[in-house]
């Protein structure tokens, strides 16, 4: 009985270990980007720091008529 | 459409991570859009991030999910996204190179114009289901929420706008809205599904844009009467109206039942001082142009199609390359359309003599510059004499035209039109809906005799008579020949006597 129960326990546990270390799918909402991307006040600041350092691009005036 | 702030275009509504609102909420972000999560710093986070992980090539964001191939065989979205149109602009670029020089050196550099002013005009998956197209300046749709069906106004019109967009809506002074948005309040999808969207069942991509598999066709709801029809076709109303028999197969059904619609001329396209791209257009025109369509197929057979002017000018690509399409005559620039607000009643089917004889409707040599002659040769429009003059055989033609309803020759149910005068002159006219029993000739009768056509205003000869008239004339022209042989024979005696 006991060489039978032997390799199913050690089984078992490399089991168990193997799936506690594994890569697991990790979700938008664990990730780093989210606190911002769902916060409008930060959002609002940094896009605002962001046009501000960008060169000023007008949109071209010598477009006429229908696209 | 209102533009976003700078903040709502990358904000995450929180529901998109709810597994119950959106599956895809449940990827990290820096699967699809690299990146550095881990960075508190905006400017490092966002290293390497790309913006839409789905163009050129969505196989690495969408193709782990939704790569399979379905049950009839037609590819995942792989495969799609390689003869879609939307991403790849295929048909557009086909006609431009038709019409392009030879020289690798002007080719070189008209994909280069069009790279700066024309190919930003693309879409991809993420630019239809996740966010605005970025040639109207992105943003997301709705927090980052996938939406199966594109919104109409975010996505499909915010492209499709100027043509179809105000077609459609009735946007265009004095030209009312498709009967469909106002009657049925159906939005883009109900006739262009997701298949057509994405050029599904495709095994090479399309060279025109109206090859393209599973596109809208009005029969898919509007069925002949008595035709066969599933459920969803049940949806349309039948086609019972006889001009349908006649025209079928023969006339597209925007020639009857669309209105003006817009047309676009003299494009060009060039860059600013600062480098940024600029077009240049003429002012477009509303107009209803009814031409011929060279290369029919079995899937459209009709040669009479409505046609729209597209801006496409020989000096297009004048500020990359001159002489860039020497070879214009290659693609007609009236081309094949599809306008979008159908109305049952239009100017051109109110009567069958508003369109036939109405050489104002049909493309001629007249509406073309003369650089374009040649390229739509196949397009113009015969011109066909003036009904009346191609029914000067019958007495009176105006009259006839005037008077008689077209369809009381030209039966659909008959091979050919009835020449057979008797037809109608008759007293069992074919102008008759009612079997009316021919009334007694007496002196009291002072009744017309099939009396349905005089009630209409129409009297036609052979076929109304007033009895009573007959009677009296014959009487007449008896009483005259017994007055004369009377007057002859007393004549004949008096000579004999002298």
């Amino acid at each position: 009985m006991r060489n039978v129960l032997k390799p199913l326990v050690i089984f078992g546990a490399v089991f168990i270990f193997i799936l506690s270390y594994s890569a697991t799918v990790v979700s938008a909402e664990e990730s780093g980007c989210v606190s911002c991307h769902t916060s409008m006040k930060k959002l609002l600041q940094i896009t605002r720091d962001i046009e501000a350092s960008k060169p000023k691009v007008e949109k071209p005036t010598e477009s006429k008529g229908e696209g | 459409m209102a533009p976003l702030e700078p903040y709502e275009k990358v904000q995450i509504d929180t529901d998109f991570l709810d597994e119950d609102e959106d599956v895809h909420g449940q990827v990290s972000c820096e699967k699809c859009h690299g990146g550095n999560p881990e960075s508190n710093d905006y400017k490092t986070a966002h290293e390497g991030v790309v913006r839409d992980p789905t163009y050129p090539d969505p196989s690495k964001a969408c193709g782990e999910c939704h790569a399979m191939d379905d049950e009839g065989g037609h590819p995942g979205i792989t495969g799609k996204n390689k003869t879609n149109p939307h991403v790849t602009l295929a048909p557009f670029k086909n006609k431009i190179y038709l019409r392009a020089d030879s020289d690798p050196c002007v080719r070189d550099k008209i994909e280069d114009a069009m790279g700066t002013n024309c190919s930003a005009c693309h879409s991809s998956c993420g630019q239809c289901h996740v966010s605005r197209p970025e040639s109207v300046g992105g943003g997301f749709i709705d927090g980052h929420l996938f939406q199966k069906t594109p919104p109409v106004e975010t996505n499909c019109t915010s492209c499709h706008g100027s043509r179809v967009g105000q077609e459609f809506h009735g946007e265009n002074e004095g030209i009312p809205a498709d009967v469909h948005h106002t009657e049925h309040e159906m939005a883009c999808k109900a006739c262009h599904t997701g298949d057509e969207m994405h050029g599904s069942g495709m095994s090479k991509e399309p060279f025109d844009r109206y090859e393209v598999a599973n596109r809208a066709k009005c029969e898919d709801c509007h069925k002949m009467a008595g035709s066969e029809k599933t459920e969803a076709d049940k949806q349309g109303k039948d086609l019972v109206h006889p001009d349908h028999a006649i025209h079928q197969g023969k006339v597209s059904c925007q020639v009857c039942h669309s209105m003006p619609y817009k047309n676009c001329y003299s494009c060009h396209v060039g860059k600013n001082e600062l480098g940024a791209p600029y077009f240049e257009t003429a002012p477009s025109k509303m107009d209803f142009k009814i031409g011929l369509r060279s290369k029919t197929t079995e899937d459209r057979p009709e040669k009479y199609v409505t046609v729209r002017h597209v801006p496409v000018s020989p000096g297009l690509f004048d500020f990359y390359v001159k002489d860039a399409l020497t070879n214009m005559d290659k693609a007609p620039t009236w081309k094949f359309a599809t306008p979008h607000n159908i109305q049952l009643k239009t100017p051109q089917n109110e009567t069958c003599l508003a369109c036939h004889g109405n050489n104002k409707l049909f493309l001629t040599k007249n509406d073309a510059e003369s650089w374009e002659v040649k390229a739509n040769e196949d397009v113009f429009v015969p011109l066909k004499p003036a009904p009346s003059v191609r029914h000067n055989w019958l007495e009176q033609p105006e009259l006839h035209l005037k008077k008689v309803d077209c369809l009381i020759c030209h039966n659909p149910a008959l091979q050919s039109p009835i020449k057979d005068c008797q037809q109608c002159h008759a007293v069992d006219s074919i102008l008759l809906t009612t079997a009316e029993k021919t009334p007694e000739y007496s002196l009291t009768n002072w009744s017309f005799t099939n009396k349905e056509l005089v009630e209409k205003g129409n009297y036609v000869v052979g076929s109304n008579r007033i009895p009573a008239l007959d009677v009296i004339g014959i009487l007449l022209v008896l009483l005259t020949l017994v007055g004369c042989l009377i007057h002859g024979g007393l004549r004949f005696i008096s000579r004999r006597r002298k």
